[in-house]
């Protein structure tokens, strides 16, 4: 767990701190998120077959940096700052 | 990027014989339906149960949203099957900003939609209100016109307010979709008359009436009363027999798309006799 001290060094994921390191990106966040980031086809979830066949692969989750969107294809050059809140979204059902 | 300028979404082969084809056939955004029903995605058993309900209803449309990832999360498999059914049955999803309070909040939930879900269509909510979860119209117009002008086609859940209605049109929107009533209430129309206004002075816009409806009844008078097409979750997946429900509301927009393309007789204040009353033998004792 950081040091109160350290509060500088670190970036929130979801709410939750993560130590900051010169050069680090958004890419280098989802990577590390091991519970999100496989970015497998939403049929593989486990039980989760649907009918009519599997549903093709696409991207699971989406990001946004201090509430603005980070783009797929953005991550790997976007740099994180001390204090930086990104956050991962899902997709789920709706009315 | 997503889609294309002018698509038309075959009626699907019903597999399903309490799903009534659509008497009239619409153009949303380039996309013709031929189903008037957009059906909401939440609050369903089961994914089969959602599958059953979405074949049901007929619907080509189907609403979706999206939250913070969840530590364990995921929907068990809901999402996938809409993927999944919608495919086979040649319908789209319609994502939308559910839990957004600002116009910044929906222009990025909107974004992350759009990249997840692979469409520019968008069901756009800025609630204003967290008892009555009714749009705040100020943000709801500031967000449209930033969605807009970034390529989207916008879905603005909104009041029945006329005004409010003509600012979004003039942010680009080229559909609107009032309330009936509060979302998930279940009253109906709680003012036809602000409804019928929209129609009559709005004409060749596309409204939707989103939110409130609780019976196909109320799907029905919605469309009597000239608007295009309803969109509703609660009514189907909160009711006793979700899939028998589907298929309720499917007949209740036929009918009420029929009767207002056949021509609702006037109201009348007082009794006109039905049966011609010249030449009847009366028999005086």
């Amino acid at each position: 767990m950081p040091e109160c001290a350290d509060i500088d060094s670190l970036v929130y994921v979801n709410g939750l701190p993560t130590p900051w390191r010169p050069g680090l990106t958004v890419a280098d966040l989802v990577a590390a998120r091991a519970t999100v980031t496989a970015e497998a086809a939403p049929g593989a979830e486990p039980g989760a077959a649907p009918i009519d066949g599997p549903a093709p692969p696409g991207p699971s989750f989406a990001t946004a940096l201090n509430g603005h969107f980070v783009a797929r294809t953005r991550r790997g050059d976007t740099p994180v700052q001390p204090g930086d809140a990104l956050t991962l979204f899902e997709a789920i059902v709706g009315g | 990027m997503h889609d294309s300028k002018a698509t038309t979404l075959a009626a699907t082969t019903a597999t399903n014989a309490d799903a009534p084809s659509a008497p009239t056939s619409w153009t949303l955004y380039g996309t013709t339906l031929h189903s008037r029903f957009l059906l909401g995605s939440a609050g369903y058993p089961s994914p089969q149960v959602l599958h059953d309900a979405i074949v049901a209803s007929g619907t080509q449309v189907v609403t979706v949203g999206l939250r913070r990832v969840l530590a364990g999360g995921g929907d068990n498999g809901f999402v996938a099957q809409i993927r999944a059914t919608l495919r086979q049955r040649g319908g789209r999803l319609l994502p939308n900003t559910a839990g957004c309070r600002s116009a910044r909040e929906a222009v990025t939930l909107a974004q992350m939609a759009r990249e997840l879900f692979d469409t520019a269509w968008i069901k756009l909510e800025v609630v204003g209100d967290e008892h009555t979860l009714q749009p705040d119209p100020w943000e709801l117009v500031a967000a449209a016109e930033t969605l807009v002008k970034d390529g989207f086609s916008v879905f603005p859940y909104c009041t029945d307010d006329l005004v409010t209605c003509r600012r979004l049109l003039d942010a680009g929107c080229e559909v609107l979709m009032p309330w009936g009533a509060p979302i998930g209430s279940g009253q109906g129309l709680l003012n036809p008359f602000a409804l019928r206004t929209l129609r009559e002075r709005l004409p060749g816009v596309p409204l939707i009436v989103d939110a409130g409806l609780g019976a196909p009844s109320h799907a029905a008078a919605a469309l009597e009363l000239g608007l295009d097409g309803v969109l509703l979750n609660s009514a189907v997946a909160q009711s006793g027999d979700p899939v028998r429900m589907a298929a309720a509301f499917a007949h209740a927009v036929a009918a009420g798309r029929l009767g207002f393309e056949a021509g609702v007789m006037a109201r009348q204040d007082m009794a006109v006799a039905s049966t011609p009353v010249g030449g009847q033998a009366f028999l005086i004792g």
